[in-house]
Parts: structure tokens; sequence; C-alpha cells
């Protein structure tokens, strides 16, 4: 069984594009390790960072403020973000909060 | 006349040390290996002031007045010893500034290098020259009578001063987590091993430094001094009989080596203490900033508002001295009342600063500004915006104003976990929406406006209560909804929600959580 606070997180980077793919919930407890790969990502400077989030089952207020972050660091830096859009049970935090009308949600394929 | 008992109780406990160091010499009559009354000027002279300086003079000079040499090297010996506590307790006071109490690293290292290290060298180079001036030394010994007094005076400062500076400065004497009886049985152990070890022909004194550094560790600074005395006492009472791992050097070199070993468990053990006290205030000084902070951002209970019941939870996650990023207010504003909850994201003091910022914005805005309900929300979102970094806080603000049979509510929610009104024992959500401020320049609230009748109960709380986690899934709002059937008060309200989570969490508690729960009466 996986608990439920597993997080799985892969970074690819390939050229001008750099891919962060979250499996798991996104809470207090795992930001740490998403931090960790969204350096890495952005180490070689991309002009593209896509957070595929598709199979994210939950993202609490901690994850929700890392996507500011990175969304903040994208309009400072001028390089671009997407986010593929995990299921619409997921999606309850962003609506709440009505981040899902700012952040640059992609439908995931 | 204090002054006067003082100098005479120090100078007979500075003579009394001193014949018993006199006993113990063996290559002169004037210099032995084993010299207490060097620590004991210089704990006299740090804690009493150089004013007391007579009694090392006088101390001094009884000690030496009878060991049959000249009396110009009487005069001189003397006069090192003098010299030797004052250059010390100076060096100590005016260039470490030194606490005696040793709690500190530095002062530690401080009473080694300018206490026992330096100042001896005074006592030993005036000591040596005078005992040239008076014939009672040929120049060939000279090199190793110089280093029997200054290693003998070493031991003095690193053996018994640490001791004497403890005992007075450490009220109570024990403040280390250590327990009575662990003391005693320490002090039997101490005991023991140092008998064996020093008495025998064995080569593993070494065996001393764990039980050292058990009293170090449990006792701190007291526990350090006195076993290392224990380990002293016993040390030079073997050795200086020819007994122990020590034995087969000349009589003051093994005196010398045995109490080598002493000193410098006792600095490793004083050092070990040290730190650990450090750390410990460290600590004591963390836990006391984080409760005041967390006292700071916590109404100390609710206001008793008439007409209304109101009951209130804050749980922050983590050890007991962590600062959380929930809090609640709940406060009188131009024609009625205001009701807040809010979350911060994030953790540790830059949270706290932040939980403190976002309620007292949202308190001062809302008193100030009245009308619209919206107002405070959108300056605390304008604030949180204009920081450099990024600050979010999700809140709800409920504006009430009584009217006949209950209250009008006006309810602005800013990307916050939606309330419930338990009407007649039915939980029902409120369906508000509105943006999380801090994350836009500008932002979409949508308030809503409901009335309360008397016996309605108006339910906030933030997602630490959702999303407490259990054994395959999260607390989430069936659940609560569930806990809140059938309330028919605040306080039953907080109760309820708080055992389902007791009930529900698996491990331990992730996220903060706070419940403001009111009715009108």
């Amino acid at each position: 069984m996986i608990r439920p606070s597993d997080l799985r997180v892969e970074v690819d980077r390939d050229g001008h594009c750099a891919t962060i793919t979250v499996g798991g919930d996104i809470d207090i407890a795992t930001i740490g390790s998403l931090e960790t790969a969204r350096q890495r990502a952005l180490a070689d400077n991309p002009t593209r960072l896509v957070i595929d989030l598709t199979s994210v089952g939950f993202v609490d207020s901690s994850g929700l403020k890392f996507l500011l972050e990175t969304h903040r660091l994208s309009q400072q830096h001028r390089w671009e973000l997407q986010l593929l859009r995990p299921a619409e049970s997921t999606m309850g935090v962003f609506r709440l909060t009505g981040t899902d009308k700012r952040l640059p949600f992609l439908d995931g394929d | 006349m204090r002054y006067v008992f003082q100098l005479l109780g120090v100078a007979g406990v500075y003579v009394a040390s001193g014949k018993l160091g006199l006993d113990l010499a063996f290559a002169s009559h004037s210099v032995t290996a084993v010299w207490p009354p060097t620590g004991i000027a210089l704990a006299a002279l740090v804690l009493g002031g150089y004013r007391l300086w007579p009694a090392v003079a006088l101390g001094a000079l009884l000690t030496n007045i009878d060991t049959g040499v000249p009396a110009v090297t009487v005069l001189g010996i003397t006069l090192g010893n003098t010299l030797e506590g004052l250059t010390g307790a100076y060096l100590l006071r005016r260039v470490a500034d030194f606490r005696p109490s040793l709690d500190r690293v530095r002062d530690v290292l401080a009473l080694v290098s300018l206490g026992a290290m330096i100042s001896t060298m005074v006592s030993a180079s005036i000591g040596v020259t005078s005992l040239l001036i008076g014939n009672a030394l040929g120049f060939s010994d000279l090199p190793s009578v110089w280093r029997t007094w200054w290693l003998g005076d070493m031991g003095g400062d690193l053996i018994v001063a640490p001791a004497l500076l403890v005992a007075a400065t450490h009220r109570p004497l024990v403040r280390g987590p250590g327990k009575p009886w662990e003391a005693v049985v320490l002090t039997f152990l101490v005991a023991g091993v140092s008998v064996l070890i020093f008495s025998q022909h064995t080569t593993f004194v070494y065996v001393v430094f764990p039980f050292l550094i058990w009293a170090a560790l449990r006792f701190w600074q007291p526990g350090a001094a006195v076993a290392s005395l224990i380990v002293a006492g016993v040390a030079v009472a073997f050795t200086a009989n020819g007994k122990g791992p020590f034995a087969t050097s000349g009589p003051d070199d093994r005196l010398l080596l045995a109490q080598t070993l002493v000193a410098v468990a006792e600095t490793t053990a004083l050092l070990l203490a040290a730190v650990t006290s450090e750390r410990r205030r460290a600590e004591d000084s963390l836990a006391e900033i984080a409760a005041t902070l967390q006292h700071s951002l916590l109404p100390p209970e609710l206001p008793a508002i008439p007409g209304w019941e109101a009951s209130s939870h804050y749980r922050p996650a983590g050890v007991a001295n962590e600062v959380g990023g929930d809090f609640y207010d709940l406060f009188a504003i131009d024609g009625g009342w205001m009701a807040v909850i809010g979350d911060v994201a994030g953790k540790g003091a830059q949270a706290a600063a932040l939980t403190s910022l976002a309620r007292y914005t949202l308190r001062t805005a809302a008193t100030l500004l009245g009308e619209p309900a919206t107002g405070a929300v959108r300056h605390l979102n304008r604030v949180l915006y204009e920081r450099p970094e990024l600050s979010l806080c999700s809140a709800v603000c409920v504006r009430l104003r009584e009217q006949a049979n209950g209250a009008n509510a006006t309810i602005v929610c800013a990307g916050h976990t939606q309330p419930y009104v338990v009407r007649d024992g039915v939980p029902v959500a409120l369906r508000t929406s509105g943006e999380l401020a801090g994350a836009f320049d500008d932002m979409t609230l949508e308030p809503v406006a409901l009335d309360l009748s008397n016996g309605d109960v108006l339910v906030l709380y933030t997602d630490g209560v959702t999303d407490t986690l259990g054994a395959l899934d999260r607390f989430g709002t069936r659940r609560l909804e569930h806990a809140l059937s059938g309330v028919r008060s605040p306080q039953q309200a907080v109760e309820r929600i708080e055992r389902a989570l007791a009930n529900f969490q698996e491990g331990v508690q992730r996220d903060d959580r706070a419940i403001l729960a009111i009715m009108c009466t």
C-alpha cells in the first residue's frame, strides 16, 4: 500500500525545457523534495519549466505556496511555466483559493 | 572587620593546602608537583577581587617560611605566588570577560590558557630565580625545577580553582538533568574506578573518561568539578605512595604525570559541561521567544460578548515550542463584531512573524475601515503583496451585526476553507469564494450575507483540520460534517471536532489546527 503522503519526484532536463514529474501527495512533509527538484531543474536556466501534476492526489497550502513561488520566479526571470492539470479531485485547493484561474494550467494528456 | 575575616580565611585555607602540597615535595623542599594554593589564590582573587591579595601574600609567606631556604628566597617566592594570582585574575577579568560559573566554552578556554598556562609562568620564573639567589638551587637543575613548578601550579588552577569557582557561583548547585540517586551512584563509581586505576600498575587510565563525561553531561559544571576532584584526590594519594600506573617514574615526575592526566580529563569534562549548558541556554531562550510570540499571536482568551457564546481551539504542529501559522481573533468593530480565522503558509520564525502581521493588519484595518466588509481583507492583500518575498495568507472574516432574534453576518473568504453553519443540528457549508491574500496585486472577493438565528452555530476552521492524515486518506469535509451533526453549542462543536480528529489521526500532527465557533443566544 502506498502511504497517502508519499511523494515521487523526477526531474528531466532536455535542452531548453525542464520537466518535473510529481506523483503522490504534496504537503508540508514532502514539500522539501519538490524544492530540491526545482533547484535541479532550473540549474541550466531552461526557457520553459513543465511541472506535471497529473498523478498528484493532494495539494495542501504549502504545495500551493510552492507553485505560486515558482510562478513568480518565472515572471521575474522571464521563462515559461506550464502546469499539467491534476485530477479534478485535486483541483479543490486551487479553486478554493482562486488560483485555478491565475496559475498556468494546461490540460494533461 | 568582614574584610579581615575574609583575609584570614583565605590565608588559612592557603596555608593548609600548601603544607599538604609541600609534604609531597621531593626534588626541593620548596618545589612540589602538587600545589593547590595556586587554584585557591586564583579563585579568591577572581571571586573576591584584587583587594584579597594580602591574604595570598600572607598565606604564601607562612607556607614557605619554614622550608629551610634563606629569607630572601621566601620573600621572592611569596612575591611570585602573589603576582601569579593577581596576573591570572587580571587576565581573566580584564582580557577574557571571564564568568566564574564556567558555563561558556570561552570561560573554560580562558581559565586553561590565561590562568593555568600563562599566569603560572610568573610564579615559576620568580620562584626559581629566588631559589637561585638564595643558593637553594644549582643552575643545572633549573629547567626541570621550573617545569615542575609550572606544572604543579597549573594543576592547582585546573583542578582546585574550577571546584571553588563553580561552588561559589552555581545556585542551585545542580541545574543539570541528573537525579540525586544518580549522583550518589556516580560518586561511588568515580571513586571506585579511580581507586582501581591508581592502585594497580595498569595502563588503562583512560577508563576514568566515560565517568567524567557522564558527570559533565548530567550534572554540568558541578558534576565535572566534583568528579575531577575525586579522581585527583585518589590519584595523588596513591601515586605519592608509589602505587599505580606512573609508579616507575621518579617521585616528582609520577605526580606530575598523574596530575596532568587529571587536569586534561577535567578540562575535557568542563568543556563538555560548558557546551551542554550553552546549548541548554540556547534552547531555553528559543523556547521563551517562541512562547512569547505564540502568546502574542492568539487572543489570551475570547472576549465575553453579551448575547453570544464562543469557543476556540488551537494546536500547533510539532514540538511544544514551535510557533504555528494559524490564528484567530474576535473583537468589536463599529456597530458589531468581527470574527477572524486565518492561516499563513510556511513554517518557523518567518511564518510566525507573518502570522502576527496578518492578524494585526486584519484587526486594525477592520476596526478603522468599517465598510465595506471586504476592506480589511483587501488591505491585507496589499500589505502582503508588497513584501519582497511571497507572503500568502488565507482568511475568513465574518462581520456580525445584531438584529432581532439573531444577527446578520457578512462572510468574506480569502482562499480559505469554507465555514459551516450548524442550524438545528444540521451542518451546512457556506459557499463563499475569494482569492488567497498576498498572491496577486488585485483580488476577487465574493462576500456572502447570511442571517443567523439564535442557536445557529457558525464554525470557522483552518485546513489543518480537513487535511489531517488518517490511515488511508485525509479527514476531509465529509468527516467534519459528520462530527458537526447534532451540535448545539460552540463548545460542543469544538469538542466534537477535536475528538473526531483524535480518533482519525494516524501518526504525528503535521499542520497547525485552529477552530473558532460562535453562536448568538
